[in-house]
């Protein structure tokens, strides 16, 4: 993992600072990239259903149909079938989006925003600091990831909210470590040397030359950590730790599913589906962002 | 969490899963959310000739192999096989309702006509696995390793499990080489059936075996008199029993048993179509029909288990005994029993299970009306219904499949406008929770077991076994059942005991409807069809020496 992801943070790294045209050109470069609008498309998509739920849902998510449980797909009034308690499938996605889309996201900004405060200090400060901090998150990457996370939640108990909170605690070392690592690329060049010979202070050389410069490695980083964060929810829900019944989830809905795998397929593979999917998107999403913001691409 | 309470839990309880099945569980989980099946086992082929081994795929973990010192269904069906008590439960019967009470190390046995003693004469020629024959100075051995404090053998973990039968034992004597007497401080009418209860299980023990691993090590070589004896251990895997060629007894059908461990019970399922293991309990409910089209043979047996609630009588909406009738109105168990359990379970009424002398199957205090129960609820002024919490695992011996399960009766309870919110938890996890008592603003907490004693109802219901001192979680007291319960205890008459417990029941349903059955597990075992001679009896575990594979 160190090796790969310091060759994207450098990839990523800029040479000077930006200026507002920067923006512009990156979208450009990035929307010529058909697998990273595929995802920018999947996820709006995704999203969107999420979002506009109480609206688009053909079912409650909640309530038994009168079909029965388990209908397969195509059955009339229930495109997707319905799951071992009888309820719409289609129905459930949607809703489930909801709960696995904010799962997946919030915990890994949350920890990108910690991260961003912890790398910075570690990174520019140096000395006892990085040290402190570093020395420090590396009790956390002695355990694999979800492992941890799952620990977590079996200390302070489940719900979703303790389910954001342990993936956003288990996620701050490792994007920690690409803002540090971006902070020491950054740190010795000229225009930094510059800043601080004009009289900028601490606070503004990390603030206004650092921090920017820091952000799209970081942004990169993030974006392939929510594919991964999206599974990684969904395995915690499928674990009981997550959203507790009956909320739709779409890790849930695969756990709930197992059971009639035999007779009812569908009602674990599609959830299932939905969820590769969704990270892949995301995955697709972070190669176009570090394709957009490599400095080595065309200007 | 306290010592104490973790022993008390883990005696109540039908399972004892450790906290490392809880991160071996994690970690499955962990491997990818859309579920991992078992690779099929090829190492079955070395396992001997097809017709000299049964293998059974488990459905959760064994605890440890000394009877003495553990509590567990599951771990029964191994320790049954290799150990034997003064008496035993005759479950080479199905057609029973209850399974006979008959002798077995001991030929007969008296009861004084105070209760106060029972003298048994044991059986001659019975030898342990190790040679060492079994005699009244052995009984007395296993006894004092049970109940005497100051023996140089006892063993307080064991005395943990089996207080129910050792805390009136004042003396165990060997009159002679072959007579047994124990000495009671109370007359205790239903000692005899609880001996045959599946924690603490009092069995005889090889005092020589103790002597030379020690109490805590007796487990990892265990040592009984029973038909088979202890081969290999692997935890978490399988564990293997070979036949005892001197059994004192008809040698069994099989020349070895193989239990391997299958918690997922769609791998359980597979593994059962491919041949990997020879039969399985607790089939996922949607596949029996399947698997009855395929020729599996399916067994089921009036088991003595109940699917139930705890209710918080210390609740501000549940103290309220209108409340709690409504409760027990507002479920669809039928529907439930038949749509999402396709039949593997039948509904409940009453807190006596089946296979007891005191169970009535045509007793049926409410039925489901919702609309009767939201004019009681109106009555309490709850006509808007209100909010509760209900807790319950995510899998776990005898739970069947209680989330589902709860969702379920979520829907039904909402129909009537109690709004439920649900919280589930890893089994370990929730016994150490539910054990602490119902909390306030908690409704309910779920669980599921039963005895083919009817002093089981005493275990859960007495007052004085509240939290911490027992495992009557939701805080129900009433010095009326109490004093039955006293009554039923000492009476030796069968069945004016049976009269009492019934007695008891209808209070407890009907005067106070202080717990919520939902259902009775029917135990079902799925075998290939190349196994026959088996039998499923009125009980939560079976014997293995009559059962054969065909080749």
């Amino acid at each position: 993992m160190p090796t790969s992801t310091t060759l994207a943070v450098k990839a990523a790294m800029p040479r000077l600072q930006r200026g507002p045209g920067a923006f512009i050109r990156a979208a450009r470069v990035f929307l010529r990239d058909r697998q990273a609008v595929i995802g920018l498309l999947i996820i709006a998509i995704t999203g969107g259903a999420a979002l506009l739920a109480p609206l688009i849902s053909p079912y409650d998510p909640l309530t038994s149909e009168s079909v029965g449980r388990l209908a397969p797909i195509g059955t009339p009034g229930h495109l997707l079938g319905t799951d071992e308690q009888g309820r719409d499938i289609l129905s459930r996605l949607i809703w489930g989006g909801r709960a696995s889309l904010l799962v997946g996201i919030l915990p890994t900004v949350a920890a990108g925003i910690v991260a961003l405060g912890l790398g910075l200090l570690a990174g520019y400060l140096g000395g006892a600091v990085d040290h402190g901090i570093m020395r420090g998150l590396d009790v956390f990457f002695a355990f694999p990831l979800v492992l941890l996370a799952i620990a977590i939640v079996g200390v302070i108990g489940p719900g979703m909210g303790n389910q954001m909170f342990a993936l956003a605690v288990v996620l701050v070392p490792y994007s920690t470590r690409v803002v540090r690592t971006a902070t020491l690329s950054v740190k010795p060049l000229e225009f930094v040397e510059a800043a601080r010979a004009l009289g900028a202070g601490n606070g503004r050389l990390i603030g206004c030359h650092l921090l920017p410069n820091v952000l799209p490695p970081l942004l990169v980083y993030t974006s392939t950590l929510v594919g991964m964060m999206i599974v990684a929810s969904a395995g915690l829900s499928f674990l009981g730790l997550g959203v507790q019944p009956p909320t739709p989830d779409w890790g849930v809905m695969v756990g709930n599913g197992r059971l009639v795998i035999y007779r009812a397929a569908h009602v674990v593979t599609i959830p299932g589906v939905v969820i590769v999917i969704t990270a892949l998107a995301f995955n697709f999403i972070g190669d176009g962002l570090r394709e957009a913001l490599d400095p080595r691409a065309r200007r | 969490m306290d010592p104490d309470k973790i022993n008390l839990m883990l005696r109540m309880l039908p399972d004892g899963v450790s906290r490392r099945d809880f991160l071996r569980t994690a970690a499955a989980g962990a491997a990818g959310a859309a579920g991992v099946l078992a690779v099929p086992d090829k190492s079955r082929a070395q396992a001997g000739k097809k017709n000299g081994t049964l293998v059974y795929g488990m459905e959760g973990p064994s605890d440890i192999l000394d009877p003495q010192a553990t509590g567990c269904w599951l771990t029964y069906r191994v320790t049954f096989q290799m150990f034997e008590g003064l008496l035993t439960e005759d479950l080479t019967k199905a057609d029973v309702t209850i399974p006979p009470l008959v002798p077995k190390l001991a030929e007969s046995y008296t009861v004084a006509k105070d209760g106060l003693s029972r003298t048994f004469k044991l059986r001659k020629g019975v030898k342990f696995h190790d040679g060492t024959p079994f005699n009244a100075q052995a009984a007395v051995f296993s006894w004092e390793r049970m109940y005497k404090k100051d023996a140089p053998n006892f063993y307080p973990r064991a005395n943990s499990y089996t207080s129910y039968v050792v805390e009136y034992i004042t003396g165990a004597e060997a009159v002679d080489e072959y007579t047994l007497k124990l000495t009671f401080s109370k007359p205790f009418a239903e000692w005899e059936r609880m001996t045959l209860q599946s924690w603490g299980e009092p069995m005889m023990v090889s005092p020589s075996q103790v002597k030379k691993t020690g109490n805590e090590k007796f487990a990892d070589a265990p040592v009984g008199t029973g038909p088979f004896r202890f081969v290999e251990n692997v935890p978490g895997d399988r564990i293997v029993l070979e036949r005892f060629k001197e059994y004192w007894g008809p040698q069994p059908k099989v020349d070895k048993l193989v239990f391997r461990r299958l918690d997922d019970p769609a791998a359980r399922v597979a593994a059962l179509r491919t041949g990997e293991v020879d039969f399985i309990l607790a089939p996922p409910p949607d596949e029996v029909d399947a698997l009855r089209k395929e020729k599996f043979q399916v067994i089921q047996s009036n088991a003595p288990h109940i699917w139930y609630w705890h209710v918080n009588m210390k609740d501000d909406k549940f103290k309220d005994v209108r409340v709690r009738k409504a409760l027990q109105m507002s479920v669809d168990k039928d529907r439930m029993c038949t749509e999402l359990l396709r039949g593997t379970a039948r509904p409940a009424w009453s807190m006596i299970s089946p296979a007891t002398a005191a169970y009535d199957p045509k007793y049926k205090p409410y039925s489901y009306d919702p609309d009767k129960a939201k004019a009681l609820l109106k009555d309490a002024g709850l006509a808007n219904g209100f909010e509760t919490t209900f807790w319950t695992s995510t899998s776990g011996s005898g739970q069947m499949i209680p989330v589902a399960m709860a969702e379920w009766i979520q829907r039904d309870l909402a129909k009537v406008g109690i709004r439920v919110k649900l919280e589930t938890f890893d089994w370990i996890t929730y016994l150490s929770k539910m054990f602490q008592g119902l909390r306030p603003g908690h409704g309910a907490y779920q669980l599921s077991w039963g005895m083919t004693s009817n002093f089981w109802i005493d275990i859960v219901a007495r007052s004085t076994r509240q939290p911490d001192k027992g495992v009557n979680v939701g805080w129900y007291a009433n010095p009326k059942v109490d004093a039955l319960l006293d009554t039923a205890r000492a009476e030796l008459d069968d069945k004016k005991r049976a009269a009492v417990y019934k007695q008891i029941d209808r209070i407890i349903m009907e005067d106070d409807a202080a717990f919520f059955p939902i259902c009775n597990d029917l135990n079902l075992v799925v075998l290939s069809p190349k196994v026959k001679g088996f039998v499923n009896p009125p009980e939560e575990w079976f014997q293995l020496w009559t059962p054969w594979v065909e080749a």
